[in-house]
């Protein structure tokens, strides 16, 4: 009954090929983007700009800019309210929208290093005889609140009673005076933020308004990320409940809460946007990068909630937004780098990635097999091929030698060296040594343990990290190894895969409990400091950061040692033999559960027609494009 | 047939509680809210009670199940975890109107021109008119809905900048006081979505006409004399609407329930976006509350479909 | 109002792919195809003659044997295989060297598509074959038995439409992985609604007939008569369902590929190569293009055939 026509049908399918034939033919490239040429002064490396423009040096933006204007950031992600420790929450998202709005002790620079932010001068440390320390602060002169209330010593005070006094909940659900005091992991389920080494902290002493001094039980490596954002006493609230919701908020009952940032909290609407609107009473960014040290320039920034990456890019290639910042992926490159409208911005954070090895699975137990897996691995070849494309010279070229290794700091040695290469004879050299053989397709098997078939997972939907599993699956299929890709979506992949209950209860009790087949290898990045106090957690037997199952009484002997290391350079080399711990089998045969890969970089792009180059400093901390705030100017 | 409308209406709570049973039961195999406590480094036992507490995770799934829904059909949709806690209420139905921001001028297009391409179609059988509606129609159901979407804001975005000022997605300045800011924000999205369906119901009108056009009764209205004109306004579209209202009915439902993929593309703060944000996020309230809508949406549209076949056609008698 | 009921929701098909709801609406509507019980064979040498005149239908159909011997055979002429890496050569626009360009990671495109062919062809297949099979279980048992059983399987098959389509397929493909099979058992599961109503309405109308009368009187079993008299008989429309269902199953894929839960790397479909894809279709169209134009003649071809067929076991339809 349906009589087609024919005709129409074969007109759809002409069209069919026709879109074939146009894909072949019109794939010049950038002709495409090449259409819309708004005259701009190319920022830094985009140099070809179009021959009508000014070639002149691009001025001091200072200058060229004015004041003025909204800025407009596109994100993917949404937060769930804006308190960084609500359980709900914990997301990089809110730190970054928090990071123009409070300010703490010490900032982290675009080179990854700590300066004082709120302090006047470094805190000096003082050692006692006893081996406890006391570090004297001195704040800067004129710091004022966003209200017009000047921020004193006392506020950092009440920070820090509120970290640590409310830190237990009673049984009617109000959170009071609790156990972090006592020494004992903190029961406090809100206030998480600047908290590891806390526990440490046995005096705190306010000198006067700007001058207070904290005695702390031993040192600790990381205590600059200690107070990283510091809370006004007259405003967040009196109690841990009240300080909850109001963070939640960002209000409290008298309206936004005040900011000792260059922005103040504006509205909110939810799936939409949020907005920030300047603050006028700002002390001035104390940031070796800042080159503005009055109020912002903008009058305020909204950040546009955009679901999809893809839509993020047209967005700021439609002009609908002046920045983005997305997970980095190829095509971000490629479709602003290539085009002189816009810029592209990489640094390299604190944040390294890697494959983490399960020691209790039936393959990894055995050293032979890790080791293998270690020589069969490029890792040059994902440098060249994903990184440096993306991100020049931001990144080491050969990759990650050392998971205690962070970018400008120290000297820090290269462990992975001797693995390095895609070494696959002396992989496969290792896996006959270990028993196993080749099963007739190039994949190794064992009698006892099977074929050597190995699942990794990461989050799925970061592009880049997907990438990278598929150039290491096809080095490892020449090194005997079969590696199944498994990915979660999302954050969840962490609490389902390593993070999980069951898995973390067989890595603390080495394989007794729990189950420790739920993973083989995991993919993910550690979030670490300039100072890297804390990490060495994540090779602790039974410590919650270590999922790998590895477990050895000589690193867990030395990890608080290193950790209490005042001077840097013996602390650096501390670090190191830690690291050894950790990356190779020089410690013993418990050691290389983790493969490190790369710094995570940060990776975001602008619209340089619109934005002057000020203010979109290098984001080594991952704080978020919004981190210089101050400094962005309109043209 | 108030009577049949009500039998309807009883029949369907079965099939209501058991859909909501399946998703209820699938998204709590998939998805722990635990799970986000997991890298909460110094997260305490008592956050992790909590969230045992809030979502009675000590308890199995159906007891839970009859919680969520003792609850629900008390009034509390419970609070969104996955949006501080605000309850899930006031989200829904700002979600809600979202989505028929978009839903509804797709829905008006979608009948017009669906009716209207069909209906030329169909009266012009193989005219050039005919051939290019039949063409767009194939192409329409051969592609798929995420490709279309970033194809049009690609072109209509950046290829033709700011061609007639249309915005890529859900612009910020988007506000419902200023007509043409709305008008720039939904056309695209309204096209994705419609293209989508349009070509489905263009056809099946067009085929649904093409076969009254040879029934009986209008040839007896041409061999009685009466007019071209009225033949087709009298006969043939009454006719052809009857099962045109069937169709319109299962848009109406798709349209209303948000959709996943032109949310996601226009970045649209709809049902679609959330009910994904729900899931992915484990907030179990808000995700229950929207597939609620959807089921009910789609029970309550079958159920009007039903209604208006009677309406149209006196031939059908409810008993 | 029973049979109100069904004349309504005979009519759901598999349409959209983006609605949460389950993607249906009319499209088809079958007549009735008594003639074929009487005489198989010589109706369908019939129906033949009527599918060999749409000329179309044997366009698509070699369009559909074509694409799938260069999906199957088209690798052994190829020089660099699907999953092999080349960084230095990545993302590059068509060149002799690699006539589809490569993608990100240095992979020859043109193998990635012909291995991308063969698995969402064989999504296509397995899920179209297997929701049929379903379907046909389901209503014939549903239309030769009726009472408490029919209303049993017209409840679920209420519940299931009702139920956001694409939501459950998120739960079930997050629950069990994404793998070709896994995908394919997933969409063929919840798709066989529609094909489960057309059949039992043919069987309600076929067990009345005097063929089946007369078996039953003979003192046949009722699953010998669904097998041996029933089921041949619907074959046509079946073949149909098959077709329309290959469609749905190749854009829903394309879907999930674009929601991350399709086939896992190395192995991909043309969806998942449409969806890695789309971050460079301005910079590099033929990317997302050359997959997408395969898709759009894939189902085309399919639809031509579906149409052909459709006219072919339907005697009320003519053919110009």
């Amino acid at each position: 009954m349906i009589r087609d026509n024919k005709l129409a049908r074969l007109l759809a399918l002409v069209f069919a090929f026709a879109l074939i034939a146009a894909a072949c033919s019109s794939d010049g490239g950038d002709d495409t983007s090449a259409e819309a040429p708004e005259e701009t002064t190319a920022d830094g490396e985009e140099e070809e700009a179009p021959a009508e423009t000014t070639t002149t040096e691009p001025p001091a933006p200072d200058e060229e800019g004015s004041s003025g204007g909204t800025l407009i950031w596109a994100h993917e992600q949404e937060p769930p309210d804006m308190h960084l420790d609500d359980p709900n929450n914990g997301l990089s998202i809110t730190s970054w929208l928090r990071s123009p709005l409070i300010e703490g002790l010490y900032g982290i620079s675009g080179a990854t290093e700590y300066y004082p932010e709120l302090l006047a001068e470094e805190a000096v440390v003082n050692q006692n005889e006893d081996g406890t320390v006391s570090i004297d602060y001195v704040l800067r002169d004129g710091l004022m609140w966003s209200d017009g209330t000047p921020l004193t010593a006392n506020d950092v005070l009440y920070t820090h009673n509120i970290i640590t006094e409310g830190c237990a909940v009673e049984d009617d659900g109000s959170i009071v005076d609790g156990g972090a005091a006592e020494g004992e992991d903190s029961t406090c389920v809100y206030f998480t933020g600047g908290y590891v080494g806390i526990e440490l902290v046995t005096a705190f002493t306010v000198n006067s308004d700007t001058e207070f001094t904290v005695e702390m039980a031993s040192f600790f490596a990381g205590f600059k990320a200690l107070y990283s954002d510091v809370y006004a006493a007259h405003a967040y609230g009196d109690d841990a409940d009240a300080v909850n919701t109001n963070l939640a908020e960002w209000a409290n009952a008298d309206g936004v809460l005040p900011s000792s940032g260059p922005m103040i909290f504006d509205s909110w609407d939810r799936g939409v946007a949020l907005n920030m609107v300047r603050n006028d009473n700002y002390h001035g960014s104390n940031s070796p990068d800042a080159r503005n040290d009055g109020v912002a320039f903008v009058d305020g920034v909204q950040v546009n909630f955009v679901a999809d990456t893809d839509t993020q890019i047209n967005s700021l290639k439609a002009g609908e937004a002046h920045i983005v910042m997305t997970q980095p992926q190829l095509a971000f490159g490629e479709r602003l780098s290539s085009d002189e409208n816009f810029t592209v911005n990489s640094s390299a954070g604190p944040v390294y990635e890697h494959w983490g090895l399960n020691v209790l699975n039936v393959h990894l137990q055995d050293p032979l097999v890790r080791e293998a897996l270690a020589y069969g691995m490029d890792k040059n070849e994902v440098m060249t091929g994903l990184y440096t494309p993306l991100f020049g010279d931001s990144l080491p070229a050969e990759g990650l030698g050392n998971t205690m290794w962070m970018s400008n700091q120290g000297p820090y040695v290269d462990h992975q060296a001797m693995y390095d290469g895609r070494n696959s004879e002396a992989a496969l050299a290792n896996l006959e040594a270990a028993g196993y053989s080749d099963s007739g397709d190039g994949i190794y098997e064992h009698p006892e343990r099977g074929r050597l078939t190995l699942r990794v997972g990461t989050t799925g939907g970061n592009a880049l990290r997907e990438l990278q599993q598929q150039i290491i699956q096809a080095q490892l299929a020449d090194s005997g190894f079969e590696i199944e890709i498994d990915n979660v979506d999302g954050g969840a992949y962490f609490g389902e895969v390593p993070f999980s209950e069951e898995a973390l209860a067989a890595a603390g009790s080495g394989g007794a409990e729990g189950d420790p087949t739920i993973w083989d290898i995991t993919q993910f990045a550690w979030v670490g400091g300039p100072w890297p106090g804390g990490g060495s957690a994540a090779g602790l037997t039974g410590n919650g950061n270590n999922p790998y199952g590895h477990s050895n009484p000589d690193y867990d002997a030395l990890a608080p040692e290193c950790d209490a290391t005042v001077d840097d350079a013996e602390r650096a080399a501390c670090y190191n033999e830690l690291d050894l711990f950790r990356t190779t089998l020089e410690k013993g045969d418990t050691g290389l559960f983790m493969i490190p890969l790369t710094q995570k970089p940060s990776y975001y792009g602008y619209l340089s027609s619109v934005l002057s180059g000020a203010g979109v400093a290098p984001d080594a901390q991952g704080a978020g494009p919004l981190t210089n705030v101050v400094d962005f100017q309109f043209k | 047939m108030f009577i049949f409308a009500l039998r309807r209406l009883f029949a369907a709570i079965p099939v209501f509680l058991v859909a909501t049973f399946a998703i209820f039961w699938g998204t709590s195999e998939i998805v722990d809210p635990t799970d986000r406590l997991a890298t909460c480094q110094t997260c305490s036992q008592a956050a992790y009670d909590r969230i045992i507490d809030l979502y009675e995770l000590d308890k199995n799934v159906p007891l839970r199940y009859a919680s969520w829904l003792g609850d629900f059909v008390t009034g509390d949709m419970g609070a969104a975890t996955s949006q501080g806690e605000r309850p899930v209420s006031e989200i829904f139905w700002e979600r809600g109107r979202n989505t028929m921001l978009l839903a509804l001028p797709a829905f008006f297009l979608l009948m017009g021109l669906g009716a209207a391409t069909g209906i030329y179609s169909a009266l012009r059988q193989y005219s050039k008119g005919d051939y290019a509606i039949t063409s767009i129609s194939y192409l329409g159901l051969a592609m798929p809905t995420f490709f279309f979407g970033l194809l049009l804001q690609v072109v209509f975005a950046i290829w033709v900048p700011k061609y007639l000022g249309v915005k890529p997605f859900w612009a910020s300045g988007m506000h419902l006081e200023s007509p043409l800011q709305f008008i720039r924000s939904v056309t695209l999205p309204v096209i994705t979505l419609m293209f989508v369906l349009l070509a489905g119901d263009s056809r099946f009108i067009r085929a649904s006409v093409l076969d009254i056009k040879s029934a009986d009764y209008i040839r007896t209205a041409r061999a009685k004399g009466v007019s071209e004109r009225k033949v087709i306004s009298k006969h043939l579209f009454r006719n052809a609407m009857i099962p045109a209202v069937t169709v319109w009915s299962l848009d109406a439902a798709a349209l209303f329930g948000g959709s996943l993929i032109t949310e996601t593309i226009f970045s649209w703060p709809g049902f679609g976006r959330l009910a994904i944000e729900a899931l992915q996020a484990g907030d179990l309230d808000l995700l229950m509350s929207i597939s609620f809508a959807i089921i009910v949406l789609v029970i309550m549209f079958n159920l009007l479909a039903d209604i208006l076949y009677g309406v149209i056609d006196p031939r059908i008698r409810y008993d | 109002m029973t049979d109100m009921l069904d004349e309504s929701d005979a009519k759901y098909t598999q349409r959209t792919n983006d609605n949460l709801t389950i993607p249906d609406g009319p499209d088809i509507d079958f007549a009735a195809v008594e003639g074929l019980a009487e005489n198989p064979e010589s109706l369908g040498r019939q129906a033949w003659d009527r599918f060999r005149r749409h000329r179309l239908a044997i366009v698509g159909s070699a369009m559909l044997v074509f694409l799938a011997i260069a999906f199957w055979v088209g690798p052994y002429f190829l020089d660099q295989g699907f999953e092999e890496i080349n960084v230095l050569e990545r993302a590059q626009g068509p060149s002799v060297a690699h006539p589809f360009g490569t993608d990100d990671l240095g992979r020859d495109l043109l193998a990635r598509t012909l291995r991308g062919g063969q698995y969402s062809l064989r999504i296509a297949i397995v899920t179209a074959v297997f929701s049929t099979a379903i379907g046909t279980v389901f209503g014939s048992i549903a239309g030769y038995f009726g009472g408490a059983v029919d209303g049993a399987i017209n409840f679920i098959v209420n519940v299931l439409l009702t139920i956001p389509l694409l939501l459950v397929l998120i739960i079930f493909g997050r629950q069990f992985g994404a793998r070709p099979n896994t995908v394919a058992l997933l969409i063929g599961a919840l798709a066989w609604l529609r094909a489960a109503r057309l059949v039992r309405g043919q069987v309600l109308q076929l067990k009345e007939m005097e063929f089946v009368q007369a078996a039953r009187a003979a003192g046949a079993k009722s699953g010998r008569i669904i097998v041996r008299h029933l089921i041949p008989n619907l074959v046509g429309i079946l073949l149909v369902e098959i077709t329309l269902l290959a469609g749905t199953a190749i854009i829903l894929e394309s879907t999930l590929s674009f929601l991350g839960l399709g086939v896992q790397p190395p192995d991909t479909t043309l969806g998942t190569l449409i969806a890695d894809a789309k971050g460079s279709i301005d910079v590099r169209p033929s990317r997302v293009l050359i997959p997408g134009a395969i898709v759009t003649i894939i189902i085309l071809s399919i639809n031509f055939i579906g149409d052909a067929l459709r006219d072919a076991v339907d005697p009320k339809s003519g053919i110009e």
